[in-house]
């Protein structure tokens, strides 16, 4: 023991916003021994006490604005005495007894700690440690609190001494290392001077040593925002404090690094966002973008903190250094963190044992019934289509007339869904981005879209069953129920057609659409619990914000894939929002990735005439494939449609119809007798609105998948006939989930009886359906068929992949009558969405636009070809078709193009017999796009909407797409005027020679297109169950 | 309560969706344009001298010798463009060929053939000593290929012959070797493009003696048809006329002469069978027209063969013969000929009565035609000289020789009227 005697002065600052600030004096007065002084430094007016302050205490009114400030303005005043240590306190500290001396007891065995730290542990429950030292890592971005926030002290950290940092709260600062340090950093701006003051301890040469036997109790009234009534918890101050520890970083390193270390803050910043949308954690995403602009804020400030570090010293480095975090603690560390909060909240929740036998029973059961539904409807998925997973599997891909080719390269689908621009036919600008952008995860899978999309057509009832299987999971907990409702879903008529036609978008809501009931029923807190014992509900989890964001991203997805379910999805939503209390601006916030992904479509359908038949077509487009499908009654949609298939047995046709009347009947009487009448109300609402949608839409005429003059088909009822069957199967199984326990007695016996013969009918119901499906000699008119990938003949495939991008004419003899279809790549590519045209041709896009050019418009040069006329040749390279490709079998239509001025042979294959329009190379070569000067005709380079070519001099650009405005030009980076071209192609007046560079440029679809895949990407992101360790920040002061 | 109230209110909004109506289904077809091309001059190909079915014998004897030594080939007009054994012209040609002696001893005569992608020809025999020699010309810069149908009195025989002809050539097919043995045969030849232009080298031989030898043009389809008979016919086998409907149909038959409507021997009318080639023979009388009305479409040609001594003597009898085809009657298309040296008449018919005009480049010559009859007029027009009607009449150039030599020229239309193509918009 130091024979010299210490000096002890409090200091307390307040700013007169702590209810503690008395309890804190008291506690400091009662301190044996007590210090020698105590400073009350106030920086705002508090009244006396009734009794007026103690006279112990030397209460003082000061002009600073924090708390570093207020102490060195007192330091000025007051002259040091030999051996002083300053003990600084906050107004919502209160050392326990003994505190104080355990502290005096430290500073005289360790001589050269000048600082010396106490634990600091809840103000409510001091056996909970708050403080008790802190560190950083390496970088010095990441603060570290060396005790588990909460945690119950019991002795396990008593052997702690020397630490990085301690909280300057509560502890003991020699006063010469004060004066020599010139105090805190006003830099830190609150936040991180504990710690940085401590590093410039050691740097100095000092000790900073904790005491875990000296308890203070602190408040925490600045880390929970509670200083000045804003009460926002940790949250608020976040950005704050995450501002401070880069600010630390920035303080701290060489001074190469700061600039990487700016940059590291945006980087941070920006992969923090995306956890905290995981998280749903709307207002540190907010603060977490913030902190790059606050760190920036404060650099004015940073070349005096590095001052301050470097006159610090250098002797205690190595020790300072010895006690930074390593790679290994900082893991450990969050580890530590994310663990306790987890094992922290399983601990709140877990059931009795009797309870959890019960439920990991009830789960051996659920997966035990879960396999084997996926073994079946698996077994039934390949069972139904064999020669498609041959196909698929032999490197095949799926195809048909309305499905066309699934084969386009993630590139193309990229190019068409980020500028807008079809390039069907002669090419159009579309609302929206269609199926292309949904499509481009399934393209990045191996084996392309080919693959992928074939095994989401093959496996459709197995990923539809499963979807409502765990749909039904939220409504009735039965498993014969769920595993039922799940097998008659699987094979719901509807979707079935849909498959067999290559409907993308209705198999697409299929297989979503029960996702969307499950995340909405988890997202309000409706989900049923398991049942256990006798019957005992046991309770369900929480409503879950997670589950929201997964409903809105799934409802997005519904949304695009066929945009009139947003209506129906609107009314459910809006009434499932008015029925979920607190909770209705969640329930109603799934709507908007929906209603930001069909504002375009909302837009052009206005644009159109809100109430004329092109608005109704708009707002019921099918993106992707559409066809004609036998027109449907409402009581045929009811029981199982009216389908012209042979070779099955009569009554497996009465059976799998039935199956449906069945579904509706039980839906019908589970409404009637059902206990959930609200769920039971609302599914009906929603099955009438699927209903109708299905049985109206085959009345409207939708824009042609070929683009202008294609046929155009009729809406299809599939998609509305999925919100039939989801929600007629809710229905059914919710009223399941009740009938099994209910009553007592005889009349539950008879209960259960009633529900065992209904669902024994059911299952028979189901099983004639299946067989009728996969009956050998079935004879439907199935349009999808595998085929080899390559299409179009090798040699003209090839040119459309040129530079030139020529366009291909494929001719078809079809009952006498010539069949064409203009083709930009291999094959008739619908999957990836055709722009959406009125009935009169222009595209919906544009607001009272002209006709826009299609293949319609080729007919003549095609009938030119036809009849070997001498200028249909020319004709067509005036829109970029280099090639013209006879059929197979039209051997007519061969001859006729081999006597056609101006067409040359290329070649003669399987795949048809192919003539080339123009030269093979070189000058005269067609194109997509060319410069006509008076020196000649220069091709351009073409990609999918945009291209360059050299201008020799002033002339024209032709680009062989139909015109648009949003095509642009420049000439060396200044824009070129557009002008009319009489064949209704987009042409440019160049006024002199230089790089001329094109592009389909559409803004506005541009700005939605990112605004819906920000939307969507958010609420996807959003649906990760991340939870967020909300309550466990790092420790401050 | 409200619940109760809400599911009965749902519940009647699920019965108003089922009472919905079916709408009307919606949808559109494709667009479906039919275009007219432009009209235009079609080429049109004389195929050459005719070939001796057997080769060229020499027996020093000139009365044996397969060959002749009196073979006089005229093309008229001048400065038609060769191709192959042919001569093609932008316009209206003809080629008249007068072999003397030997054994295709006779008239051959014919309008250059316009090129067509889709044509009858009726005529010709493939039996024993007879020769139906094809002959198939592409006046195009590119090549073409045509498929050949043989039908016969038996039916259509089984399977095309697809011959690809090469720019400016032309190819031979020998009907013989697709089909043997058949009295009668008529081609039906589709081709791509502008089509080709073909005609059909009938050539007999009874033993040593000549049976005669023609050119058989294409022959009109239509369910009103006129085939001219340019000679006396005898009632009996000397004068046929052919017909075959591709679909089959019914066929009325009448002939008319100067003298007015002939009584028809036997049934007027018949029933073809499709694809089935069926013989008549024409009513003895002056040379006329017979008329066929028919239930669907139908070609037809007549032959009239003429009867001469044999050189070789010995009371046998040596033969020529003529092929004309039918044509439209309701055809108002400008048709020509060019006419050919030699001993022309004119033969006339119209189913209204009056006046035919005829245009001889500039100057106009009349014939009046008798109510339901048909004409011949001898013709005083120079050889070489366009001559062309566009009146709704059947009209054929009739050229005799000594000694007992016969044959047809038979007008053409070259202007390839607006051929409508439709097209559609498909996958």
């Amino acid at each position: 023991m130091s024979p010299a005697r210490l000096t002890v002065r409090a200091v307390v600052v307040s700013d007169a916003r702590a209810p503690q600030l008395f309890a804190a004096l008291d506690a400091i007065l009662a301190q044996d021994p007590a210090p020698d002084a105590i400073h009350l430094l106030l920086t705002a007016d508090v009244d006396a006490p009734d009794h007026g302050w103690d006279p112990r205490i030397d209460v003082r009114r000061v002009q600073a604005d924090s708390w570093g400030e207020a102490v060195a303005t007192l330091v000025a005043e007051v002259p040091a005495a030999p051996h002083e240590l300053l003990w600084l306190l906050h107004d919502d500290m209160a050392p326990l007894p003994g505190a104080l001396a355990a502290l005096t007891a430290t500073a005289r065995k360790r001589l050269r700690a000048g600082v010396i730290g106490a634990a600091q542990v809840r103000w409510d429950d001091a056996s909970r440690l708050v403080n008790l030292g802190t560190t950083t890592s390496r970088i010095g971005a990441r603060r570290l609190a060396l005790v588990e926030e909460e945690d119950v002290n019991q002795g396990q950290y008593d052997d702690r001494d020397d630490v990085l940092a301690v909280s300057l709260g509560g502890a003991l600062v020699r006063r010469e290392l004060w004066e020599r340090l010139g105090g805190i950093d006003p830099g830190c701006d609150g936040w991180s001077e504990s710690l940085d003051f401590c590093r410039r301890a050691w740097r100095s040469g000092h000790d900073v040593v904790a005491v875990p036997a000296a308890k203070v109790r602190h408040g925490q009234e600045r880390l929970y925002g509670r200083r000045g009534g804003s009460g926002g918890g940790r949250r608020s101050t976040y950005a704050v404090r995450r501002a401070s520890e880069w600010y630390h970083a920035l303080t701290y390193s060489p001074l190469w690094a700061v600039p990487l270390l700016l940059v590291w803050t945006v980087i941070s910043a920006l992969a923090r966002a995306v956890l905290r949308i995981a998280q749903n954690e709307p207002r540190l995403l907010v603060a977490d973008l913030v902190v790059p602009w606050r760190v920036l804020a404060l650099v004015p400030r940073l070349p005096r903190s590095r001052l301050q570090v470097r006159q610090a010293g250098r002797e205690g480095r190595a020790a300072e250094k010895s006690l930074l975090a390593g790679s290994r603690q900082i893991a450990h560390h969050v580890r530590a963190l994310e663990f306790g909060v987890r094992d922290r909240r399983k601990a709140a929740a877990a059931p009795t044992d009797v309870v959890k036998a019960e439920l990991l029973t009830a789960r051996r059961r659920r997966r035990a019934v879960l396999a084997a539904l996926a073994v079946l409807l698996a077994g039934v998925s390949v069972a139904l289509r064999p020669p498609w997973v041959a196909g698929i599997v032999g490197g095949e891909m799926l195809s048909g007339t309305m499905l066309g080719v699934t084969d386009p390269g993630i590139g193309a689908l990229w190019d068409r869904a980020l500028t807008g621009w079809s390039a069907q036919s002669l090419g159009a600008p579309s609302i929206d981005a269609g199926l292309s952008a949904l499509l481009v995860p399934l393209a990045a899978a191996p084996g392309g879209l080919a693959v992928s999309l074939g095994l989401l057509l093959v496996f459709t009832p197995l990923a539809a069953g499963l979807a409502l299987w765990a749909a039904s999971g939220a409504f009735t907990r039965s498993l014969a129920a769920r595993a039922l409702a799940a097998v008659v879903y699987a094979l719901w008529p509807a979707a079935l057609v849909a498959v067999d036609q290559g409907r993308v978008g209705a198999v697409v809501v299929h297989i979503v659409l029960p996702w969307v009931v499950l995340g909405l029923a988890r997202a309000g807190g409706w989900q049923r619990g398991e049942r256990i014992g006798g019957g005992d509900e046991h309770a369900a989890r929480p409503p879950s914000s997670s589950a929201a964001m997964g409903a809105a991203a799934m409802l997005g997805v519904v949304v695009i894939a066929a945009p009139v379910l947003l209506a129906p999805a609107l009314v459910v939503i809006a009434v499932l929002g008015a029925a979920a209390g607190r909770l209705r601006w969640r329930l109603w916030g799934v709507a908007i990735p929906a209603l930001v992904l069909s504002a375009p479509g909302l837009i052009a359908a206005w644009n159109a005439g809100p109430f004329t038949r092109d608005a109704l077509a708009i707002v019921v487009r099918e993106p992707g494939p559409s066809g004609t499908a036998a027109i449907q009654s409402s009581l045929d949609l009811l029981t199982g449609l009216d389908l012209d298939v042979a070779g099955v047995p009569q009554v497996l046709m009465l059976t799998a119809r039935g199956l449906s009347g069945l579904v509706v009947l039980a839906a019908v009487v589970a409404a009637l007798i059902g206990r959930r009448r609200a769920l039971s109300a609302l599914a009906v609402v929603a099955a009438a609105l699927g209903l109708a949608v299905a049985v109206l839409v085959q009345g409207v005429t939708m824009s042609p998948d070929a683009g202008s003059g294609g046929e155009a088909a009729a809406g299809f009822y599939g998609p509305g006939m999925s919100v039939v069957a989801v929600a007629f199967l809710v229905l059914a199984t919710s009223a399941a989930a009740d009938v099994w326990f209910a009553g007592a007695g005889a009349a539950r016996a008879w209960r259960r009886v009633g529900a065992i013969a209904v669902g024994a009918v059911l299952v028979v119901a189901t099983a004639g359906a299946a067989a009728a499906q996969v009956w050998p000699a079935r004879e439907s008119d199935d349009d999808v068929a595998p085929v080899a990938r390559d299409v179009l003949p090798l040699v003209a495939a090839i040119e459309q992949g040129t530079e030139e991008r020529q366009r291909v004419i494929t001719l078809a003899e079809v009952d006498g009558v010539a069949t064409y279809a203009v083709l930009s790549s291999d094959g008739p590519d619908v999957v990836s969405s055709a722009a959406t045209l009125t009935a009169t041709g222009s595209p919906a896009a544009r607001r009272d636009a002209a006709p826009i050019a299609g293949a319609a418009d080729l007919g003549a040069a095609v009938a030119g070809l036809v009849t070997s006329s001498s200028d249909a040749a020319s004709a067509l390279a005036q829109w970029g078709v280099g090639v013209v490709v006879a059929a197979p079998g039209s051997e007519g239509i061969a001859d006729a193009l081999a006597q056609t001025p101006g067409l040359a042979l290329m070649g003669a294959s399987d795949r048809g017999t192919s003539w080339r329009i123009g030269a093979p190379e070189g000058d005269g070569r067609v194109a997509r796009a060319w410069m006509e000067t008076r020196d000649g005709v220069t091709a351009a380079s073409m990609g999918h909407a945009t291209g360059t070519v050299d201008a020799t001099g002033p002339g024209t650009l032709v680009v062989a797409a139909a015109a648009d405005s949003a095509w642009r030009a420049t000439l060396d980076g200044a824009p070129v005027v557009a002008v009319e071209d009489p064949l209704g192609r987009q042409a440019f007046a160049v006024s002199g020679p230089g790089e001329v560079v094109f592009s389909y440029d559409d803004r506005g679809y541009r700005a939605w297109f990112w605004a819906a895949a920000a939307t969507l990407a958010w609420a996807a992101i959003g649906s990760i169950p991340a939870r967020s360790r909300r309550a466990t920040e790092e420790d401050e002061r | 309560m409200i619940r109760t109230l809400a599911i009965v209110a749902a519940l009647l909004g699920l019965a108003a969706a089922i009472a919905l109506d079916a709408p009307t289904p919606g949808g559109a077809p494709a667009a479906t344009a039919t275009f007219a091309s432009d009209p235009r001059t079609l080429p049109a190909v004389c195929p050459g001298t005719q070939t001796i079915p057997v080769g060229d014998i020499q027996s020093g004897d000139a009365e044996l010798d397969s060959g002749s030594d009196e073979v006089d080939f005229t093309v008229l007009p001048e400065g038609g463009e060769v191709i192959d054994g042919g001569t093609a012209f932008e316009g209206v040609g003809m080629s008249l060929e007068r072999i003397g002696s030997g054994d295709i001893a006779g008239l051959a005569g014919m309008t250059c053939a316009p090129t067509s992608r889709d044509q009858w020809l009726v005529g010709g025999s493939t039996e024993l000593g007879a020769s139906a020699r094809l002959v198939l010309s592409n006046p195009a810069d590119t090549s073409v290929r045509a498929e050949v149908a043989l039908h016969t009195p038996v039916g259509a025989v089984d399977g095309v012959t697809s011959v690809v002809i090469g720019p400016g050539a032309q190819r031979i097919v020998l009907l013989e070797a697709i089909e043997p043995e058949m009295p009668a045969v008529a081609v039906h030849i589709t081709a791509g493009g502008l089509g080709v232009s073909v005609a059909i080298q009938d050539s007999r031989l009874d033993g040593f003696t000549p049976a005669g030898s023609d050119w058989v043009t294409a022959s009109a389809v239509g369910e009103a048809l006129a085939v001219p008979v340019p000679a006396e016919s005898d009632g009996g086998r000397g004068a046929t006329v052919t017909l075959i409907a591709p679909d089959g149909a019914q066929v009325d038959l009448s002939m008319v002469t100067d003298q007015g409507e002939v009584t028809w021997i036997g049934e007027s009318a018949l029933t073809l069978e499709p694809g089935v080639l069926t013989e008549i023979p024409v009513p003895q009388a002056a040379p006329g027209t017979v008329l066929i009305d028919a239930s669907a479409p139908v070609a037809a040609a007549s032959r009239v063969r003429i009867e001469r001594d044999a050189p070789a003597g010995q009371g046998t009898q040596a033969y020529d013969f003529a092929w004309t085809g039918s044509q439209a009657r309701a055809d108002a298309r400008e048709r020509a000929v060019v006419v050919p040296p030699g001993e022309v008449s004119l033969l006339v018919h119209a189913d209204a009565a009056g006046a035919v005009d005829f245009d001889a480049v500039g100057e106009t010559l009349t014939v009046t035609v008798p109510a339901s009859g048909s004409v011949i007029v001898p013709v005083d027009v120079a050889a070489g000289v366009r001559l062309s009607s566009t009146t709704e009449a059947s009209w054929t150039l009739v050229v005799t020789d000594d000694p007992g030599f016969l044959t047809t020229i038979e007008p053409v239309s070259v202007e390839m009227s607006s051929v409508e193509t439709t097209v559609i918009v498909g996958g």
